[in-house]
């Protein structure tokens, strides 16, 4: 028998955060799950926790999703345990609670049921010392890592019994969900953990070396050397100081022969902090400590807490101008200023403690870079990082710095020169078995922008937007700034490549189009820059056109005689839903932020969202007959309260999705599922025709009006809100001419929305706005 | 003609369920009122159904679920015969104070014997304002459409009824309620609803032991220099109430038990930017037509719409304050539009009976700017 190789219910033991947090990854799947804790009542506060709808990082798509979890008590396992095909075991690490929780598991699971645990630093194959055989047979160490819907990686540790099947089914497994695996060797604390705590405990001894304060480390471990912004105190917070001094702790204890060692031995900052309680955002304070709206940081020297430094330094103003993260990390290590140096020196002994950890962690140098970046969002892995600066080069730091020189590093050097070999499609890395390159394991199935690039499909490109040959009679319009990479925003290059998708479509007869990319984010609004010169240089004109432009764009790719399904993902706003709305079916990420957020810039959609956005409800409520107010509210409330989804799921219950549209969990097979969605819907397909709308009329727009006087009186809007409001409440109830029993045409509604931008626009008020969100990136409230 | 003499013989409620995670929430008025109404019956039984000669159901938003004459498919719901007729009567928050008046005029012309006067509210399924409101553009232009909270304010602001007054005044209402639910007062008026799930709904979720301290914290609800809060407001709430009014020789002759006499009712306009001061014009005519002072009535329900509003009403008519809503008003019980009506006519019997006493006034503002009020007689025979 082998262990059984479909997941329709697992039981999760542990309702804690990891438990929690590892329930809701199986809830948001589908998968029903119960949530054992050692009372019934913890499992079903942890359960309520998850459905918060006001949770700060919530962990299910949609606090809907907590159905699938039923809360139990360990003392039910006898009874509950042998239906779940899959029992995650995520209870403290203490190795004796362990070793009675798998003898308990094993008393009460049905044979070939695969048992997987969290461990984060425990021996796996100890912890299978005295279960079943065919328990030995279908365990493994499935190594998740918080918050676990946002971290992708989820660390595998085979036993030396485990099933090799069960350790395909479970790489398969968790790539169709979403999540990147590596595969570790059963060692103290595996791959991420293992060098992330390295690199921590290093800042923690470099902090102290240069005397830096907390403030200065964590703007220069953060996004300039490509860590996230929660950078390393920060994250020692989030994590808390009490774990990450267990995790130390662990290392210290189990890695005798570790050469840096003595790094684990209980820093002073830390058993300080813990003894004072300062254990990190669950205890209230750590390294930064929040009083209502301020931050306050520690002050290592006086023990005491002060407003946090903005830190402004050149060195990372320099390294911001390059967009590349190699680049920048360069910028940042290649000089002799202090910053320089710290970032040199825990940039060149993290690398070299991960390469010394080749072969004995893991398998190779790949699986180690990407536990460290999928494991701690970080844009560059370790050792790729010498790749960055140059072998030779950071062999000749090392050196300078007293370091010694890892053998591998040297032998990478002197035969292929770097540890890895980039191409647009494929990717190479140095095997220390073979001694040369090796191609890094890549999913076929999955379409990939860049090799379409490298094989020549690309049709039409500008500085912002890009057609593709997708192959078999799709067409793909990539939206890809060059300018500004991170958000691919909407401006004038991409309307007009979405004009020139249909001579390419006409002319070479593709049969479908998606709409998409595969950057961070998918299109996170337009060109907010331009349109406030061209509001300053008071361009009305211009500004009606360029609306006019984008109008006419969407309308078109509604209107297509070919099915256009487009694929949003990450961050999807203002432009970005709009052209997700015009699409005639829409294949989604499951992390999706979007929505018509204009008002946050002092306007309302101009690029026909409001009209897209209107007619999905009237649609989709026709057979509820709610009257015309409903949807109007519906829209209403959406874009002047500029509402963002959490995920795709809850993009569809407030509207931005449609019901039978499709959510894709595994990112990399987004633009292939998107593909094959079009490709189906060729057969038969019927060009949509404009339709006239019956929409709420005059008499409900002064019920809205007199509604946002009345919110504005108990100041519960701003001003300029309640006036966007208005404005926006005057175009989705049909202006003057419309009334429920007088139907409007689609283009007097389009140029209803057009007029409203263009007033905005003119608006100091909203040119505030405007001004506000480049400066400060956040919405202002006038 | 002679008018006949109107009675009431009983009245039931349905314990009011407040929005948030209410009782009522799984069920639609329809079926709240019907159960009111069946249960009401049920314990009447030597009243011949089929003398019915018609249910009136008041509600304040008659539409969605409520709409679609509510009132006859009330009558069916409710297992009347189908020869009773049904009619749905809005007068926003008099609704059901309305549909007494209908059955009682029309019992003392000598148009039918019998009558059910109902009146429901959901007011979370159906919102109140409705599900597809519309303004007439002059008449909004005459502020007409005025926000509830606000005409409160103006009348707080006319006659300088502090905040903390307000307060007070809503406190009392909860402690009132308390008590009266305490000391079982309700027991012959609210009538067990028995939920989707088969459990009971039997007392009122608004009312509860006032926390100073956090009415103090709340901010203003409507205006922001405003003085009048969601403390010092009725709640948003749900619920159903019916009244069984006849004839005094129809009463006697089914040796029913008369509750009260319907003295005389009366409604009357009032400025619709101030309509909370409605119970005054309203109180005047009819205490004329009973040929009644304000001093011979013994107990007082005036729905509490808004503390403000009460207050006003109370300050500028000199009201005897320990005579008015001695079981709690609708701060405290809550006030689903359609259904206080009837509750507050019902419930003024209910203290009638509780102190022993004659004269009772019934009296309520109405949106737009309308008062309502109606004079009950309990006699001793």
């Amino acid at each position: 028998m082998s262990p059984i190789k479909t997941i329709n219910h697992v039981a999760v033991i542990g309702s804690g955060v990891m438990g929690g947090g590892i329930a809701a990854f199986f809830a948001n799947q589908g998968i029903t799950c119960d949530m054992y804790d050692i009372e019934l009542d913890i499992a079903a506060a942890n359960l309520k926790k998850l459905a918060d709808p006001k949770a700060k990082i919530p962990l299910l798509y949609t606090p809907r999703l907590a159905k699938k979890i039923t809360p139990r008590s360990n003392s039910d396992m006898a009874e509950h345990l042998h239906k779940a095909d899959m029992v995650v075991e995520v209870v403290p690490e203490i190795q004796d609670l362990k070793d009675k929780m798998m003898a308990q598991i094993d008393a009460s699971r049905k044979p070939d049921s695969m048992i997987v645990t969290n461990t984060s630093g425990l021996s796996v194959n100890r912890m299978i010392a005295n279960v079943s055989d065919n328990m030995k047979k279908c365990f493994a160490g499935t190594h998740y890592f918080n918050p676990v819907r946002y971290l992708p990686l989820v660390e595998i540790i085979p036993a030396a019994t485990t099933d090799s099947e069960m350790v395909a089914f479970l790489q398969s497994f968790f790539t169709q969900a979403g999540k990147k695996t590596i595969i570790c060797r059963d060692t103290p604390n595996f791959v991420a953990n293992r060098v992330g705590v390295y690199s921590l405990m290093k800042t923690l001894a470099l902090m102290e070396k240069y005397n830096f304060d907390v403030e200065t480390v964590d703007a220069i471990t953060g996004p300039p050397i490509g860590n996230p912004k929660t950078a390393t105190l920060r994250l020692c917070d989030l994590v808390g100081n009490d774990t990450t001094l267990h995790v130390a702790q662990n290392l210290y204890d189990n890695c005798p022969e570790d050469k840096e060692r003595d790094l684990y031995k209980c820093p002073p900052i830390l058993a300080r902090m813990v003894e004072d309680k300062m254990l990190g955002q669950k205890s209230g304070k750590g390294f930064y400590r929040k009083e209502g709206r301020k931050i306050l940081a520690l002050d290592i020297k006086s023990w005491e807490y002060k407003p946090a430094k903005k830190i402004k330094l050149d060195e990372i103003k320099v390294a911001r101008s390059y967009q590349k993260i190699e680049d920048r990390l360069y910028q940042m290590v290649k000089g002799d200023s202090p910053i320089h140096k710290f970032c040199r020196e825990i940039t060149l002994s993290t690398a070299a403690y991960a390469i010394d950890l080749v072969g004995e962690i893991a398998e190779d140098v790949l699986t180690i870079d990407n536990g460290m970046k999928w494991g701690f969002n970080r844009e560059i892995g370790p050792i790729e990082a010498l790749d960055a600066i140059g072998l030779d080069r950071s062999m000749e730091w090392m050196r300078a710095a007293g370091m010694s020189v890892p053998n591998l590093l040297q032998e990478v050097a002197s035969t292929t020169g770097s540890f890895y070999k980039k191409s647009a499609s494929s990717k190479s890395f140095f095997d220390i078995e073979k001694k040369s390159f090796v191609s890094a394991p890549k999913n076929n199935n999955a379409i990939s922008i860049a090799a379409l690039k490298h094989k020549g499909n690309i049709l039409r490109e500008n500085v912002s937007a890009r057609l593709i040959d997708l192959e078999d009679g799709a067409l793909l319009l990539e939206i890809d700034s060059r300018m500004v990479p991170t958000m691919n925003p909407i401006d004038e290059f991409v309307v007009s490549m979405m004009e020139q998708a249909f001579e390419e479509i006409a002319a070479k007869k593709f049969s479908c189009l998606v709409v998409s990319n595969q950057n961070a984010n998918f299109c996170a609004g337009a060109n907010i820059q331009l349109l406030l010169e061209l509001c300053k240089e008071k361009k009305w004109d211009a500004i009606r056109d360029m609306s006019k432009a984008f109008q006419d764009a969407n309308m078109r790719l509604h209107y297509a005689s070919v099915p256009v399904v487009v694929a949003p993902h990450g961050m999807t706003l203002g432009g970005g839903m709009e052209v997700t709305l015009a699409g005639h079916k829409r294949v989604s990420a499951a992390e999706l932020y979007g929505g018509l957020v204009e008002v946050g810039v002092g306007l309302l959609p101009g690029g026909a969202g409001n009209l897209l956005l209107i007619k999905q409800f009237i649609n989709n409520m026709a057979s509820q007959r709610p009257g015309p107010v409903v949807p109007t509210m519906k829209a209403l409330e959406l874009i002047a309260y500029g509402k963002v989804s959490s995920s795709a799921h809850d993009a569809m219950s407030k509207g931005f999705l449609n019901r039978d549209d499709i959510i894709v969990l595994d990112k990399d097979m987004q633009i292939q599922k998107a593909k094959e969605v079009a490709l189906e819907m060729v057969d038969g397909f019927e060009a949509k025709k404009p339709q006239d709308l019956l929409l709420a009329g005059r008499g409900s727009f002064y019920v809205i009006e007199e509604n946002l006087k009345g919110l504005l009186r108990a100041h519960q809007v701003p001003p300029h809100g309640a006036f966007i409001a208005t404005k926006m409440a005057h175009v989705l109830t049909g202006g003057e001419r419309a009334n429920p029993a007088t139907p409007i045409s689609e283009d007097y509604f389009l140029e209803l929305e057009r007029e409203a931008f263009v007033e905005l626009c003119s608006e100091p008020k909203s040119q505030e706005r405007i001004v506000h969100m480049l400066k400060t990136k956040k919405p202002l409230l006038n | 003609m002679e008018l006949r003499n109107v009675v009431i013989v009983d009245y039931g409620r349905s314990p009011i369920s407040k929005a948030k995670g209410g009782a009522l929430n799984k069920l639609t008025s329809l079926e709240v009122g019907a159960q009111v109404i069946a249960k009401l019956l049920e314990r009447n039984d030597k009243l011949p159904k089929d003398q019915v000669e018609m249910v009136a159901v008041g509600c304040a938003f008659p539409e969605s679920e409520n709409g679609l004459n509510v009132g006859r498919a009330m009558v069916i719901k409710s297992g009347l015969p189908t020869s009773v007729a049904g009619i749905t009567v809005n007068q926003f928050c008099a609704s059901s104070q309305q549909t007494v008046m209908v059955i009682a005029d029309a019992i003392a012309c000598g148009k039918g014997d019998i009558g059910i006067a109902a009146g429901i509210e959901h007011m979370v399924r159906v919102p109140m304002g409705g599900y597809n409101p519309a303004y007439d553009k002059e008449l909004n232009e005459k502020n007409f459409y005025i926000g509830m909270g606000d005409t409160a304010e103006n009348l707080a602001r006319d006659i300088e009824i502090s905040r903390d007054d307000q307060e007070q005044f809503a406190m009392d209402s909860h402690k009132k309620a308390l008590k009266a639910w305490d000391e079982n007062a309700f027991a012959s008026e609210v009538i067990d609803i028995t939920l989707p799930d088969g459990s009971i709904f039997n007392r009122d979720e608004c009312m509860k032991e006032p926390n100073a301290e956090k009415i103090k914290s709340l901010k203003p609800a409507f205006q922001a220099d405003g003085t009048v809060t969601a403390a010092t407001s009725s709640p948003v709430s749900s619920g159903a109430a019916a009244i069984i009014l006849m004839s005094e020789d129809k009463a006697k002759e089914l040796g029913l038990k008369i509750r009260a006499y319907v003295k005389t009712t009366a409604v009357a306009g009032c400025d619709h930017e101030r309509m909370g001061m409605g119970p005054l014009p309203a109180t005047d005519k009819a205490l004329k037509r009973a040929g009644l002072q304000l001093n011979d009535i013994d107990v007082i329900e005036l729905n509490e719409a808004f503390a403000a509003q009460s207050l006003y009403v109370i300050r500028k008519g000199n009201w005897p304050t320990e005579k008015i809503n001695v079981l709690g008003g609708a701060i405290a019980l809550g006030h689903p539009l359609g259904m206080s009506g009837a509750r507050i006519i019902g419930t003024a019997i209910t203290a009638l009976e509780k102190l022993d006493k004659k004269y009772a006034l019934a009296t309520m503002c109405v949106g737009g700017g309308q008062g309502a009020a109606t004079i009950l007689e309990r006699r001793g025979e």
